[in-house]
């Protein structure tokens, strides 16, 4: 099967690219972008039946967004607690009754981003929105920008606007040869992520829980504790961003400019930052449909002042909270939201205590300080890092995991990995800063065309010489499963 | 990124040059540097190697020059290993000596395995074992090892001539005959002799197991012209494989990335290889069926002999590394087992009338018994030589051979030593 950031699917991409750039023209692009997202779908779903569900879902949402643009049946309010509803049964979320749901197989691989691009159009279609969203979207563009096999199956999630103001432009984006070799060296360098790194990292976390639930010295299971917790988060950023710096490359070789998903995350000084770095389509997603609304409406209602910054830590609690359900349909995700939720509403009440306490400048000043940070940012990775337990494990892993070792061990190991990640942060922030500081007339000396030509090498035939030559396969994307 | 920029900054016409020729260079400093951390950190040594070879073997493999001693490291091994045969051409530590009244003496067949390849001799269980089986029986046990597989003879055991030359294993005067079959013995028998027949030459360079002779070339090609040849017939692909296979870089990523796998990954990456393992799978195929019937006749030659000359004959199966795993890890995916050849192997000797010790199941105690193994080569390192030693005195001792019985039981519930 091409998966999604196989090689296969690489040179898929560059021949639909290749074909794209033909023509300069909307029509042309569009049929080419259309027909390549078709043929990339039902290469995934493997036969046409399996994907019924996910069309009456497109043609409802459709059906929502005509009927909305056009202030039909009183604005078709409902069509988006009726859209959440359909998402949430065909994705068997489990707090619907089982018996409901449809039970026959059924294709629902990037249903989950589907579904956000779908909403972003009904709530943008709706009253008050802004005059871009009013235009009446056809069909044809709609398909398209609900299908791009660029985003279809872990996203970015970007915005309509965004997607036809690029691909619909009389005059596209340009493409000359710096362009050509800035993503092309993108395209290598997620490759080299997800089927070399990911790859490794993910052996990495397997062997730490195989050692872990061996019986073997309590030195060596200590060890095991901490190379599995600190590998997974390693292993999904290198997973997920690789597979989205070969998508917005590819994209933007079709002339259309995604947005960025990723920006450094592990360099986030506080949970709330990560969140700002991290899968951050998602998180804007949710702050301007949840979030901001939420917060609106709790103002209203709540007019005291004194309550307002406690709203806010609420208001994030349920946005955060509502990322970790997003991401599973099972209980151990309920939990991921807490852990989410909690960290994001703990630190904000942290910042808000400090403030209080410190006053305004003696918190900016211990915000400014470089311990703090370092101890912050060590505290960060190694908090989303224990989140990640209720991520990828179900109950059984997590018991077997966490009974391996007492209580005081795993103490122990919270106390390595925060530590450990302070001083291996700090010092990898120290040494970018170093690196970045090296320039020549052009620019940055590590970031100029001949070094990226000489990374973008190397890491292409390391990436070809494990995946071709020695045929190792590296672990799908776990961003499709949601 | 500035690359979404509408304004874009130009490439230079020097540049349609030096990117190309900046990217040729990385790619030969990193296949040149790689080749050498390589040949570093995996160093690959052979001493005095002619003197253990002889020449111009009619069988078309290089057989042991008897009184001869040698020397090697291979890139996974982590010491130079000595390789010393007595008069007879065995590795057995010792002269073959007269027997003495009251010695019970078990005379080791099989191949590399047994015969300790890449393990020190006195690592390897056939030296361990005597010591274990006095000390447990009470009486005193020798063994002696004559073993002739492997890359010291060119192939598994048994060849298609073994029974012929069993008189050598019967003049050792055994008490009893240990057979050590392995995966590869089945699976390769046969393939080995046909290649032999049509084979006229010695390639006493080639003597890697599973290696190919290669017959002599009439006179050298050019590198070009090799290459057109290989493109024009299509081999290029595979001659484009068989030569980074022969890298060392190719030996240590290929360690380090079978090391690096979980035991459940490794296992998964064996099978998704459906030609390895067709040995593993339940219903064996055609081929495979073939093999075992190629290699049971020539066990039926054998078991005749032994049974004739009136000498116990023992076999006992040793998994190799997937198969370790798999026991140890105990589920494996639909439609294999690892005790198939087992099994198979087990029923063919039973009606032979020879004797069978299942050491097999005792893997499922072991966490991670694929360790053990050096990882490319996959046969047993020092720590899996030493797990096949304790489980054969296990089991040789525990009643099967009367003669072996333990004057008191044995813990069966050993630890693996590491």
């Amino acid at each position: 099967m091409m998966d999604s950031a196989s090689l296969q699917f690489v040179l898929f991409g560059l021949i639909t690219v290749t074909l794209s750039n033909f023509s300069a023209s909307r029509v042309w692009r569009s049929i080419v972008l259309a027909l390549a997202s078709l043929i990339y779908l039902s290469l995934l779903a493997k036969s046409a039946s399996v994907l019924i569900p996910m069309a009456a879902f497109l043609l409802f949402g459709y059906g929502a967004l005509a009927l909305r643009e056009r202030r039909w049946l009183g604005g078709a309010a409902w069509s988006i607690p009726t859209a959440i509803l359909a998402y949430a049964w065909l994705k068997k979320y489990t707090f619907l009754p089982e018996r409901s749901f449809l039970h026959f197989p059924y294709f629902t691989v990037g249903l989950s981003y589907i579904f956000f691009r779908v909403l972003h159009l009904l709530i943008e279609a709706g009253e008050g929105a802004g005059t871009e969203a009013k235009l009446h979207i056809g069909f044809f563009p709609y398909l398209i920008y609900t299908l791009n096999f660029t985003t279809l199956v872990s996203g970015p999630i970007q915005r309509y606007d965004e997607f036809a103001r690029d691909h619909f432009a009389v005059e596209p984006l340009p493409l000359g040869p710096p362009v050509i070799g800035l993503q092309l060296e993108r395209i290598i360098r997620g490759f080299f992520k997800v089927n070399v790194l990911a790859m490794l990292l993910h052996r990495l976390q397997e062997n730490g829980l195989e050692h872990l639930t061996q019986p073997i010295p309590i030195e060596h299971k200590l060890f095991a504790a901490i190379q599995l917790t600190v590998a997974y988060p390693l292993f999904l950023y290198a997973n997920f961003s690789g597979y989205i710096d070969i998508m917005i490359a590819l994209a933007r070789l079709m002339r259309i400019r995604l947005p960025e998903n990723f920006d450094r995350p592990f360099s986030a000084s506080s949970f709330m930052d990560f969140w700002n770095r991290w899968h951050i389509t998602l998180s804007k997603w949710l702050k301007m449909y949840v979030y901001n609304p939420l917060l609106v409406v709790s103002m209203r209602r709540i007019s005291s002042l004194s309550m307002e910054p406690l709203l806010g830590v609420i208001c994030l609690f349920v946005t955060f909270f509502l990322i970790g359900v997003w991401h599973g349909r099972t209980s151990e995700y309920i939990v991921f939201g807490i852990l989410q939720g909690g960290g994001v509403a703990i630190n904000m009440l942290w910042q808000l205590w400090l403030a209080r306490i410190l006053g305004r400048k003696g918190y900016k000043d211990l915000a400014r300080n470089a311990l703090y940070i370092a101890l912050a940012r060590g505290l960060t990775f190694s908090w989303f890092a224990f989140t990640m337990f209720w991520f990828w494990a179900n109950w059984k892993q997590i018991g077997t995991i966490f009974s391996a070792i007492a209580f005081a061990p795993w103490l122990a190991v919270c106390l390595v990995i925060w530590f450990g990640a302070t001083s291996v942060l700090a010092m990898w922030e120290l040494l970018r800063a170093e690196l970045v500081k090296l320039r020549t007339a052009e620019g940055p000396a590590l970031t100029n065309r001949y070094a990226l030509v000489v990374y973008a090498t190397a890491m292409g035939v390391i990436a070809l010489v494990v995946t071709v030559l020695m045929n190792q396969p590296a672990p799908g994307i776990v961003y499709k499963a949601f | 990124m500035s690359s979404t920029d509408r304004t874009q900054p130009s490439v230079r016409r020097r540049d349609w040059l030096l990117l190309p020729a900046v990217s040729l260079l990385t790619i030969c400093f990193l296949a040149f540097s790689a080749e050498l951390l390589s040949r570093w950190l995996y160093p690959e040594t052979r001493i005095g190697f002619q003197n253990c070879f002889a020449t111009n073997d009619p069988t078309g493999y290089a057989a042991v020059k008897p009184n001869s001693v040698c020397w090697e490291q291979t890139p996974e091994s982590p010491m130079k290993v000595e390789y010393r045969f007595n008069r007879r051409g065995h590795r057995a530590g010792a002269e073959l000596s007269p027997k003495l009244p009251g010695i019970y003496r078990i005379v080791l067949i099989g191949s590399s395995l047994t015969q300790g390849l890449f393990v020190p001799r006195e690592k390897t269980f056939a030296a361990l074992l005597p010591a274990e089986l006095s000390l447990d029986t009470g009486r005193k046990v020798e063994v002696y090892n004559e073993a002739t597989g492997g890359k010291f003879r060119g192939g598994p055991y048994p060849m298609q001539d073994s029974a012929q030359h069993f008189d050598e294993v019967l003049a050792a005067q055994p008490d009893l005959i240990l057979w050590v079959i392995t995966p590869a013995d089945v699976m390769n028998f046969g393939s080995r002799d046909n290649e032999a027949e049509n084979t006229a030459s010695t390639d006493a360079g080639s003597l890697q197991e599973g290696s190919r002779p290669t017959l002599a070339s009439a006179k050298p090609r050019s590198f070009w012209k090799r290459l057109t040849a290989s493109i024009a017939s299509g081999t290029f692909g595979e001659r484009l494989k068989a030569n980074w296979e022969a890298t060392r870089t190719s030996i240590a990523l290929k360690h380090l990335l079978i090391a690096s796998e979980s035991q459940d990954e490794y296992i998964q990456s064996y099978l998704s290889d459906r030609v390895n393992a067709e040995f593993l799978m339940t219903k064996p195929d055609a081929k495979w069926q073939m093999q075992l019937q190629s290699f049971d006749a020539e066990l039926a030659k054998i078991a005749l002999r032994a049974r004739n000359a009136g000498v116990p004959l023992v076999a006992v199966f040793v998994p190799n590394r997937p198969q370790a795993a798999m026991i140890s890890r105990g589920d494996w995916p639909d439609g294999y087992d690892p005790f198939t050849l087992d099994n198979e192997v087990r029923k063919n000797v039973v009606i032979h009338g020879a004797q069978f010790i299942d050491v097999l199941p005792d893997y499922r105690g072991i966490p991670g018994p694929e360790r053990d193994y050096f990882p490319v080569d996959g046969h047993p390192d020092a720590s899996g030589q030493a797990i096949i030693f304790r489980f054969l005195a296990k089991e040789l001792v525990n009643g099967g051979v009367p003669e072996l019985k333990a004057s008191t039981p044995r813990d069966i519930a050993m630890e693996p030593v590491k």
